[in-house]
């Protein structure tokens, strides 16, 4: 079985082309979806640190309800359900109402959603474990709490959190496949159209595989580099391990 | 890289030894009837060929023709096992044993006549036709260049409507999906299945919106489809389905779930009884 | 209350209203009209049957695969974090390039080659065993739980101080003997709150199994949006999440409460 795998429909130029531009698409979503879910991680852990009030609580909820339902099923709610919440807009010639969210637009904010619920325990998880000291070293030279928050207890802590925060966006790349489901025509969703002309299915399955395992490891190799040349003498060294 | 691809295929290889060891079978009908029941693969989400009732029941034109077969095959209409399936799934679940019979609005073409074998016809469906808004400017297929249309991951039309016609297609697994997206606005016109989405402008709130704006480029005749090289089986199955256009279980299929009582199915059922099934 | 208490309390509470504001908010005066819909299909969502005359389908699916699956993965999972610190240098390298190589495969695309890769029929002594969509979901998910699984219980070893191991052996302990009855029992709970995050990731991930074809909660959620229209979609997926996240958010609270725990016994 394993020796009469076929392989010739990668030399069809329409479907090269289709993986190509299905990649495009998921580096695209992924790219975004990261700077986003970053943000949204930043942001969140910031609200919480800061105790902001009514923003706080929100920031909550709205961790504990990404974190433990399935991102699939957020992605269909968001995807299908947000224009009739009365995100769409007219469109001036032809008098239609369209969603204002384009299906990749829903995959990327699901993505950074959920994602960067995870990214605020992630950045909360290190600012935890900046040492006292350094914090009260801040409090000496006559720093502000803001300031101690933007100069020493954040930058520490992204450092600190390079592993997990990897790890978050490997998860973030993988669970990207999804939106195949949803017609965005990512590398997924065209490696199953080719299944469905070719019927090559573990074929393609498996070039797809290989796919995503070569970006996720670019990602993992370039944040070990990163991590190297953000290494802070003395600490921190024993967390990337 | 080098090394985990090595050990992937290795992987492969290992769960692959396992399935060479899975074939030599007896022949598929002995198979059916020592196992006392049929399994085939229908569709669930599909009013009028097969759908889920308000009490939970699987009902449908299939789903009527599915019973009589296992009826004639097995012994009893109850001997069947009802496998819901979806365009993009069908052909492997059958061709992987998952399921005996395919009665799921299965087009007939050559490319899949390499994969499976056909049984008798039963129905001629009106291949891809277009839904869109009542106010819409669409009046031929040239029109839908550069549109965005939603539509059903594999069918086969897909490529003609991206390649002849130059629409952009935004595909859905499942029709309650794509139904839900075109409902949004997301695209400016729903290519399908013509009876499906007859059916659909039955709804009052559809058809006070939308309209079938194009009329199909193709009639498909709908057959089942049963694995390769399984003579007796395939024989069974089509004097059975013969046997049930000849009772005027079609006919009265077609009736039931207001399908428009086609001249095809008519002229089917006459020419079976007349043959003697 | 204690404070940890309170903020579950809160969570647990709030999430709850939020998704109930959400269906307000979409349905307004039809609300009551959409929950009599999901009152009417719920057996159909939880049991995957009709008046709860049956099991094995709808969210029930989904608890029962994820068990499965992890049960599959513990085993496995044990193996291959055992392999991973291996003394074997080579075989050490082996099973950790396999465990990253489990890891980063996506789920969705794992559960896709599992439904090709796999037989739906195969003998075993003379046995025709079927192995149903559901069986591969089983099957597909229990993959890369096993590389958490691994993980977690390679970092539990090495969480256990050397001097252990050095002691067992000056009492005449074999490897594997030391591994089993000294490790393994003073690892098992510094792994187990990894192990548990792992397992409601595990179950959260079960929502993908609607591509092979299972009777999970989201198949069947779709086929209702199909037969009952899509003004109801909304409140399907509103019921599917809180179906998950009741299950999940109790986990997640009980995790938290042994991570602290183990903390504090440090």
């Amino acid at each position: 079985m394993l020796f009469s795998l076929d392989f010739e429909w990668l030399a069809d130029p329409l479907y090269q082309d289709w993986l190509l531009e299905g990649l495009g698409t998921t580096l695209a979503i992924t790219g975004v979806g990261t700077i986003l879910m970053l943000i949204i991680g930043v942001v969140g852990a910031a609200i919480i640190h800061f105790n902001i009030p009514v923003a706080k609580p929100l920031t909550i909820i709205m961790i504990d309800l990404f974190r433990n339902t399935p991102p699939l099923v957020q992605l269909l709610f968001l995807y299908f359900m947000l224009s009739d919440l009365g995100m769409s807009y007219t469109d001036a010639t032809t008098g239609e109402r369209i969603p204002l969210l384009s299906g990749f637009a829903c995959v990327v904010i699901s993505l950074a959603l959920y994602n960067g619920s995870i990214a605020i325990e992630v950045i909360r998880s290190g600012i935890n474990s900046v040492p006292r000291q350094t914090v009260e070293g801040g409090i000496s030279l006559g720093y502000s709490r803001a300031q101690i928050f933007r100069w020493i207890e954040l930058p520490i802590a992204l450092r600190l959190t390079i592993p997990n925060m990897t790890s978050n966006v490997v998860s973030l790349i993988k669970t990207s496949a999804q939106a195949a489901l949803v017609a965005v025509t990512d590398v997924m969703f065209y490696a199953t159209q080719i299944t469905l002309e070719t019927f090559l299915n573990l074929e393609v399955m498996i070039v797809l595989w290989l796919i995503y395992l070569v970006i996720t490891t670019l990602v993992v190799l370039l944040a070990k580099q990163l991590a190297k040349a953000l290494t802070i003498p003395g600490f921190g060294a024993g967390a990337m391990k | 890289m080098i090394m985990s691809s090595l050990i992937k295929l290795s992987l492969a290889a290992a769960i692959s030894g396992i399935a060479v060891g899975a074939t030599a079978r007896a022949d598929q009908l002995d198979d059916i009837k020592a196992r006392g029941k049929l399994i085939v693969g229908i569709k669930n989400d599909y009013v009028p060929f097969g759908f889920l009732t308000k009490d939970d029941q699987l009902k449908g034109f299939e789903i009527d023709l599915a019973k009589f077969v296992a009826g004639a095959l097995v012994g009893s209409e109850g001997d069947i096992e009802l496998v819901p399936v979806v365009a993009s799934n069908r052909i492997e679940l059958l061709n992987a044993g998952r399921i005996d019979l395919i009665l799921a609005t299965l087009g007939k073409n050559a490319e899949r006549a390499k994969v499976l074998d056909f049984t008798e016809e039963y129905y001629n469906m009106a291949g891809v036709v277009l839904m869109a808004p009542k106010e819409t400017t669409i009046s031929k297929w040239e029109d839908v260049r550069g549109l965005k249309l939603c539509g059903m991951q594999g069918n086969l039309y897909n490529r003609a409507l991206t390649g002849t016609y130059g629409a952009q297609t935004v595909l859905f697994t499942g029709t309650a999906d794509m139904f839900k997206a075109f409902q949004d606005g997301r695209c400016a016109g729903l290519a399908f299945d013509g009876p499906i989405l007859q059916q659909k402008l039955s709804d009052p709130e559809w058809g006070k919106k939308y309209k079938i704006a194009l009329d199909t480029f193709n009639y498909i005749p709908i057959a089942g489809g049963v694995r390769k090289n399984e003579p007796r089986f395939l024989e069974a199955v089509n004097k059975a389905i013969l046997a049930a256009e000849a009772a005027g279980i079609l006919v009265e299929a077609e009736k039931a779930y207001n399908m428009g009582e086609t001249e095809y199915v008519a002229k089917r059922a006459a020419d079976a009884k007349a043959a003697g099934y | 209350m204690s404070k940890e208490t309170t903020s579950a309390t809160f969570g647990f509470f709030g999430v709850v209203a939020a998704l109930l504001a959400v269906l307000l908010t979409l349905y307004g005066q039809g609300t009551g009209e959409a929950l009599r819909v999901l009152f009417d299909r719920s057996s159909l969502l939880l049991t995957g049957s009709s008046n709860f005359s049956g099991f094995g389908g709808g969210f029930s699916a989904n608890v029962i695969i994820s068990v499965l699956s992890m049960a599959i993965a513990l085993v496995c999972g044990f193996f291959l974090g055992g392999a991973m610190v291996s003394p074997n240098a080579m075989v050490r390298s082996v099973a950790v390039v396999f465990m990253n190589l489990l890891r980063s495969s996506p789920w969705l695309v794992v559960l896709y080659a599992m439904l090709y890769l796999l037989p739906f029929n195969v003998s075993i002594f003379g046995h025709h065993i079927f192995v149903s969509p559901f069986l591969k979901a089983v099957i597909g998910l229990s993959f890369p739980v096993t590389a958490y699984i691994a993980e977690a219980f390679r970092n539990g070893i090495h969480a256990v101080p050397d001097g252990q191991w050095e002691s067992a052996r000056a009492l005449g302990y074999r490897r594997g003997q030391i591994l089993r009855l000294i490790i393994l029992p003073q690892a098992f709970p510094l792994m187990l709150p990894n192990l548990m995050t792992t397992y409601a990731m595990l179950f959260i991930g079960t929502s993908l199994v609607v591509v092979t074809g299972t009777s999970d909660v989201l198949s069947i959620g779709k086929t209702v949006i199909a037969s009952d229209g899509d003004d109801y979609a909304a409140a399907v997926y509103l019921y599917i999440l809180l179906l998950f996240f009741l299950f999940a958010y109790p986990l997640a609270t009980w995790t938290r409460a042994l991570e602290r725990s183990l903390s504090k016994g440090k």
